[in-house]
């Protein structure tokens, strides 16, 4: 019996035996060949098959009697098979493995069948694919800041009704020349044109009697009109809308981008239809388009 | 009105517009209801009243009132709507027909018509 003081294993003072505690692991190497007993001289071989009879034997072995039972004598020393007593060690069997160089490189196909997981169907190895043929720092240089950020998990999801809208980039210097070049292909006959923001309905740049309140309200009637098309069971808007006003005013109504709206009025008596359609009007649409970015 | 009067107004328009025409639709202004056409679904008559009557609000809010007509263009065709005090009219035309012929021309036929017929 031993009295251990270690406190951080035993933290009281403990009575234990050490007869039961496990042996210090490494305090003596089983594989060295000093640990294998060396069996006493002379080795006898032993064969296996009177052991073999005995497990085959059904019947128990006879009990002695003590009244005839005669005096027996002293059992022989314990005897080792010849494979037990060999005197290589395991890790000279090894060693000499080893040294042959005969063990096996890659898997045989009999132990990849083997180490399938199911007992009948046949294992067909993945084919890897293999390390990307590009460095590191070209897939870096080639994805900016590598792959960190386009993980699935920290992506943001979006909702199936969410639609992904870029920021609009309106060139307002580019806005106003646009539309002193309209006013001057219209010409004298140019009652108004004003342009608004189709989020908003603010208007962004005017020319003539058009005001702001003109402006929004126009947005709100192409955006009905647009919306009203499908439940009437036609197609979609086209690139413009041509409201007829009293005293032979024309409004034209352009939606030729998501982002801008524009009204153009004009007097049919000084303007010519087919020249205003034909020239002023594509003018003006393409001009707006190219006065929107997308970023 | 006359509305036996309709159906020949129709082929009128039909004769005057010729193969553009896809859809044919006359309703009544106060009620918006279909009195003849062809083409058109039960919807679109209806429909293009009140985006009328939308743009006639839209126009008094502008300072304006608006005249009786107005065209739209939608993909793959045009449309003119005529809206008179008893009768009104939505006529569909493919691209073939070119806007400015349809406000010089078609419209005032329409109108013309429906005076006609509201007489």
């Amino acid at each position: 019996m031993a009295l251990f003081r270690d406190r951080r294993v035993f933290p009281r003072w403990s009575f234990i035996d050490s007869r039961t505690l496990p042996r210090p692991r490494y305090a003596r190497d089983e594989n060295s060949p000093e640990s294998v007993p060396t069996p006493p001289e002379p080795l006898t071989e032993v064969v296996s098959a009177p052991e073999v009879e005995v497990w085959r034997d059904p019947q128990p072995a006879p009990v002695p009697v003590a009244e005839t039972a005669a005096p027996q004598a002293p059992e022989p020393p314990p005897q080792r098979a010849s494979a037990e007593v060999s005197p290589a060690s395991w890790i000279e069997e090894r060693r000499n493995w080893f040294a042959e160089g005969d063990w096996p490189t890659e898997a045989s196909e009999e132990s990849v069948q083997l180490a399938a997981t199911h007992p009948e169907r046949p294992y067909v190895a993945p084919v890897h694919g293999g390390l990307p043929a590009a460095s590191p720092a070209e897939v870096r240089a080639r994805h900016g800041r590598g792959f960190s950020s386009m993980t699935r998990r920290q992506r943001r999801r979006r909702h199936d009704h969410e639609e992904a809208r870029l920021r609009t980039h309106i060139d307002l210097p580019a806005l106003e020349s646009a539309l002193d070049a309209a006013a001057a292909a219209v010409g004298d006959g140019l009652i108004g044109l004003v342009v608004w923001h189709t989020i908003t309905g603010l208007t962004l740049a005017s020319r003539g009697t058009s005001a702001s309140e003109v402006a929004s309200v126009w947005h709100g009637a192409t955006r009905d009109v647009r919306a009203s098309l499908p439940h009437a069971d036609l197609p979609d808007a086209g690139s413009y809308h041509l409201v007829g006003l009293a005293d032979r005013r024309l409004a034209v109504l352009l939606h030729v981008h998501p982002d801008l709206g524009a009204c153009i009025t004009v007097d049919l008596d000084v303007v010519a239809v087919d020249e205003l359609l034909a020239t002023a009007v594509p003018q003006l649409s393409s001009a707006l388009a190219a006065t929107s970015t997308a970023y | 009105m006359v509305i036996d009067a309709l159906d020949a107004i129709v082929d009128d328009l039909r004769r005057h517009v010729g193969d553009s025409l896809v859809a044919l639709d006359i309703w009544e202004s106060e009620s918006a209801l279909s009195l003849a056409g062809f083409g058109a679904t039960t919807a679109t008559g209806p429909m293009l009243h009140r985006m009328t009557e939308d743009l006639r609000n839209a126009a008094s809010l502008a300072g304006a009132s608006l005249d009786d007509y107005h065209v739209l263009t939608v993909a793959g065709g045009i449309i003119a709507v005529v809206s008179g005090p008893y009768l009104s009219a939505a006529l569909l035309m493919t691209d073939d027909a070119e806007p400015a012929w349809v406000l010089t021309s078609v419209v005032p036929a329409v109108r013309a018509a429906l005076d006609t017929a509201s007489a």
